[in-house]
């Protein structure tokens, strides 16, 4: 069992860990959490930050009026104060047997690191982390916690996962979009090679919800390069049949059917403000979140 | 298309090398899985049409261009009779019939080579590619097949009797036979017979040959292709040329008055230089003339008495020599005097006056009974009506004519007498009445005894009112009553002829007697019978008899010429002889392409006009054509393979 452990852990990236220290993962959308924490809540609260005065009215608690104000004008104004929350981030981790595919890693595998780095980042900035592995028939899912075993958690559960069956990602985020409530992050780590209509209708699910989607799109570099020259017989991973093809004579089109795949989800996504991020594989996952996360730094700052 | 070296295209099928390296290298696929599988399904559905047709084009291009060379490789050849025949196409005999007939001098414009020159060279291309096969020539002139050890023989001088000029007449339907004849005793199972002509009317002989031309027909159709028929038609007129027909020359003591038909095209007003030759004295005559055609006439004096001499006239050069000049010989002055013999007085009368010589003196009167051989001795022409008393009389008269006499008959006024050879006549036929008497409305205006007069005017034979006549049986007709049966036909026998008139010069019979048809015709034959007697003659170049003369010098010139072959003044076993072209030789009239083809059977001959060499060569090597092409192909291959080749054909196609 220790042993199954240690080789789980291999999915935390440590130069990643070790560079991404000091930045937290904010989010610019208000979040629902049950415990205080860095992220701004929708509700209004008793932190330091003042929000606003808003004039009594009969019925509210009387402990947060403001009696210097009501001194001054004679009139009962109330106090608000804004609300800070912790993050629950859910990782969606398409388990689908496109994930398979990799000419040196599978996309599965880089997803694993990716997801369980990130998990380890949110726990350890204090929020809590969830994770939805979503596959053809049978789903696994660990709700959202804060607890440092958590992580040790997410690895066992997603540690074992093959990727298998066909797509049914986009359902799996519709499901979580209606079972999961609170306002939180959604981490979506895939290949999206669903019907883009589909996934963004999924998205917008999301974003109805008011979660904060963050879509990490996994490119393997064969698959954007595309440098297959000799006929080649195409075996889908996801079970549809096989292709016996000349890649010379198709080369062009596949990269602009891909271009345009990949267009209409960065559309989508800019369209319900969900953060759509494509990722090759062959990036190491410490630059990756380094750029996320700085990214999403400056865009907080801004 | 035939090919020189058809075991090349067994290649063909290496050409479908493409095919099968682009299917190996399909079955040669490596398995890839793959995730966006979506993707590739797309890019095929949207590429498929011109990358497919990409694809398939550069195949096709291979495929062709290899196929190209196989066939460059094979040598292929133009003029097959099949779109394809996997043959070397060699045929085993390759027989090049040569018109070489005095049209056949005609040039198509200055400078030019003569119709029989193109005609060689044609012949040379036509053989050259086949090396293997015999080649046998035959020309129209001799009619000897002569093998030829290979094509630069035809260009030897040596060869000058077979090739050279000839100013005879071609028998082409006699010429082609001799050359079936030749390759059937030879055991030929393949062979091309290639005609080159000019297509003269004349020399095809349609009419007058339909038995020689069934029988070619037949061998032809025999040997069901194995022996082909190729026509090389030399078509061509020539546009400037002048020409001279000699028409007659008749001597009156010191001078020679002579008719020569002049001709030239194209029209105009200048006058003709003619250069006459008189026994060897050149002197320059003009024929004043205007337009296209003249009936020219002149007398030329005669230095000296001589028993017999020649005349030679001569045009300028222009583009067809052959009929520039003419060749007369003329004799004695002095005619033999004509005989006649009558059953009726007042018929004997007119006959004599109608056969009185040129200076007015009736013909001699024949015994009427007791003939003998001495009565004929040198006359030339006996006029005789009735029939001989005696069959001794009939033989007499038959070897008279034997022996080249001409005897002119009249109907006999009763059965009486012997028959001369099988000559008998019907009984006699009167007319109902002088309106409805029998009336003559064919006969031949253009030669003969009944021919129009030198200055067109026809004889007034529609004129002559017949009411009695008798027809002789046995005999060719030469005119016709309108009822269809002979006024007048003849016999040929021996050297000789008989003519026979079907009435009377008397007033009960015919009106023969007023002299305007019965004197010119009398005259004639007495012209006719004169000249065939005289030791100076006239005949067409390759007649028979010039083919047997023994002791030949040629007079006008010092070519070392042959009658049998070329015009000119001969001097043949002490007798001067004007060879001419014969009439025939000035006759316009072709023969047209279906006609040519017809005559032989449509099946195995072909038509090809030869009027530029170019196109003469009707089997020429074609292989740098293919090998052009493959370059072609290739470069077409090469440039779909260009990146960007698709971009380009989808903007085209948009």
């Amino acid at each position: 069992m220790s042993r199954r452990r240690k080789s789980y852990l291999k999915y935390l990236d440590k130069e990643a860990i070790s560079r991404i220290t000091s930045e937290p993962l904010l989010t610019p959308f208000p979040m629902e959490g049950s415990v205080s924490g860095h992220h701004r809540s929708p509700h209004k609260g008793s932190s330091v930050e003042f929000a606003e005065y808003r004039e009594y009215v009969a019925g509210e608690d009387p402990r947060r009026m403001d009696w210097r104000v009501y001194a001054r004008s004679d009139r009962y104004y109330l106090k608000e104060f804004e609300a800070e929350t912790n993050l629950r981030c859910y990782l969606a981790l398409d388990c689908s047997g496109s994930m398979g595919f990799g000419a040196t890693e599978s996309k599965l595998e880089y997803a694993k690191r990716l997801a369980a780095t990130f998990a380890y980042l949110i726990i350890g900035q204090g929020d809590a982390a969830g994770l939805l592995a979503i596959r053809d028939k049978k789903s696994f899912e660990l709700p959202a916690k804060r607890n440092p075993a958590q992580v040790q958690e997410i690895l066992e559960t997603m540690g074992p996962l093959k990727p298998k069956g066909s797509p049914s990602l986009v359902d799996g985020l519709h499901d979580l979009a209606e079972r999961v409530r609170p306002r939180g992050m959604t981490v979506v780590i895939s290949d999206f090679l669903d019907e883009p209509k589909d996934l963004l209708d999924a998205i917008h699910h999301l974003r109805d919800r008011r979660h904060d989607v963050v879509l990490f799109h996994l490119i393997d570099p064969q698959e954007e390069d595309f440098p297959f020259e000799r006929p080649t017989r195409f075996v889908d991973l996801e079970g549809a049949g096989s292709l016996i093809t000349e890649p010379a004579v198709i080369r062009e089109q596949y990269l602009e059917s891909m271009r345009i795949h990949l267009e209409s989800i960065a559309q989508g996504c800019l369209a319900s403000e969900a953060d759509h991020r494509i990722i090759r594989t062959d990036l190491p996952v410490a630059e990756a979140l380094d750029k996320f996360l700085g990214e999403r730094s400056a865009g907080k700052a801004a | 298309m035939t090919f020189l070296q058809p075991l090349a295209l067994f290649g063909l099928p290496l050409a479908l090398l493409p095919v099968i390296i682009h299917l190996l290298n399909l079955l040669r696929h490596r398995s890839q899985p793959w995730a966006a599988t979506r993707f590739l399904l797309q890019a095929r559905r949207s590429s498929s049409k011109l990358s497919r047709l990409k694809r398939w084009l550069t195949l096709l291009l291979r495929v062709l261009a290899l196929m190209g060379l196989a066939f460059a490789l094979s040598r292929p050849m133009t003029g097959g009779d099949s779109i394809f025949s996997f043959s070397s196409g060699a045929p085993e005999a390759i027989a090049l019939i040569l018109d070489r007939s005095a049209s056949m001098e005609t040039k198509t414009g200055e400078g030019a080579s003569s119709k029989r020159e193109l005609a060689l060279k044609a012949l040379e291309n036509f053989a050259k590619p086949w090396t293997e096969s015999r080649i046998v020539l035959v020309d129209t002139a001799l009619r000897e097949p002569v093998i030829l050890s290979d094509l630069s023989t035809l260009a030897d001088p040596a060869m000058q009797r077979y090739l050279g000029y000839t100013g005879t007449a071609a028998d082409i339907p006699a010429t082609l036979a001799t050359t079936l004849d030749w390759l059937e005793e030879n055991g030929v199972a393949t062979a091309e017979i290639v005609i080159a002509s000019d297509m003269q009317e004349s020399n095809w002989k349609p009419e007058g040959s339909e038995d020689v031309f069934r029988r070619l027909k037949k061998v032809l159709s025999v040997k069901e292709g194995s022996w082909r028929t190729r026509i090389l038609a030399l078509e061509g007129e020539v546009s400037t040329n002048s020409s001279i027909i000699g028409e007659n020359l008749m001597r009156r003591d010191d001078k020679l008055n002579l008719l020569a038909d002049l001709q030239r095209r194209p029209t105009g007003d200048l006058p003709l230089r003619i250069t006459a030759n008189l026994d060897g004295m050149k002197r320059e005559l003009t024929a004043e003339f205007k337009g296209e055609r003249f009936l020219w006439r002149s007398a030329i004096p005669l230095p000296e008495q001589k028993n017999q001499g020649w005349l030679s006239l001569n045009l300028p050069p222009d583009l067809y020599l052959a009929d520039n000049s003419w060749h007369f010989a003329y004799g004695s002055a002095n005619r033999p005097h004509a005989a006649v013999r009558a059953d009726l007085p007042i018929a004997g009368r007119i006959l004599r006056a109608a056969a009185a010589n040129e200076k007015g003196v009736s013909a001699d009167v024949l015994p009427s009974s007791n003939l003998n051989k001495d009565d004929f001795a040198g006359r030339t022409l006996i006029v005789i009506q009735g029939n001989p008393r005696t069959p001794q009389e009939a033989e007499l008269l038959k070897s008279f004519v034997n022996e080249g006499g001409t005897l002119l008959c009249f109907p006999p006024n009763s059965n009486e007498g012997a028959a001369i050879d099988t000559i008998q006549w019907q009984p006699v036929e009167k007319a109902p009445d002088s309106e409805s008497s029998f009336r003559v409305n064919a006969w031949n205006e253009n030669g003969g005894i009944l021919a129009n007069a030198s200055d067109g005017t026809r004889l007034p034979l529609n004129e002559l009112s017949t009411t009695t006549r008798r027809i002789p049986i046995g005999s060719e007709p030469l005119a016709y009553f309108s009822d269809g049966k002979p006024f007048l036909s003849r016999k040929i026998i021996g050297k000789g002829i008989i003519y026979l008139f079907s009435t009377l010069p008397t007033e009960k019979w015919s009106g023969l007697a007023n002299g305007y048809i019965l004197v010119p015709a009398i005259q004639r034959l007495l012209e006719e019978s004169t000249a065939t007697h005289s030791p100076a003659r006239s005949l067409a170049c390759g007649s028979s008899e010039l083919a047997e003369a023994n002791e030949i010098e040629c007079l006008d010139s010092r070519e070392r010429k042959k009658p049998a072959l070329h015009p000119g003044v001969y001097l043949i076993d002490g007798n001067i002889v004007a060879v001419n072209r014969p009439q025939e030789e000035n006759s316009p009239a072709l023969l047209k392409q279906k006609q040519a083809v017809d005559s032989l059977g449509n099946d195995y001959v072909s038509y090809q006009r030869t009027e530029a060499l170019s196109n003469q060569s009707s089997r020429a090597e074609i292989w740098s054509m293919f090998l052009y092409l493959v370059l072609l192909l290739l470069l077409g291959e090469s440039l779909l393979g260009l990146p960007g080749s698709i971009k380009k054909m989808k903007g085209k196609s948009s």
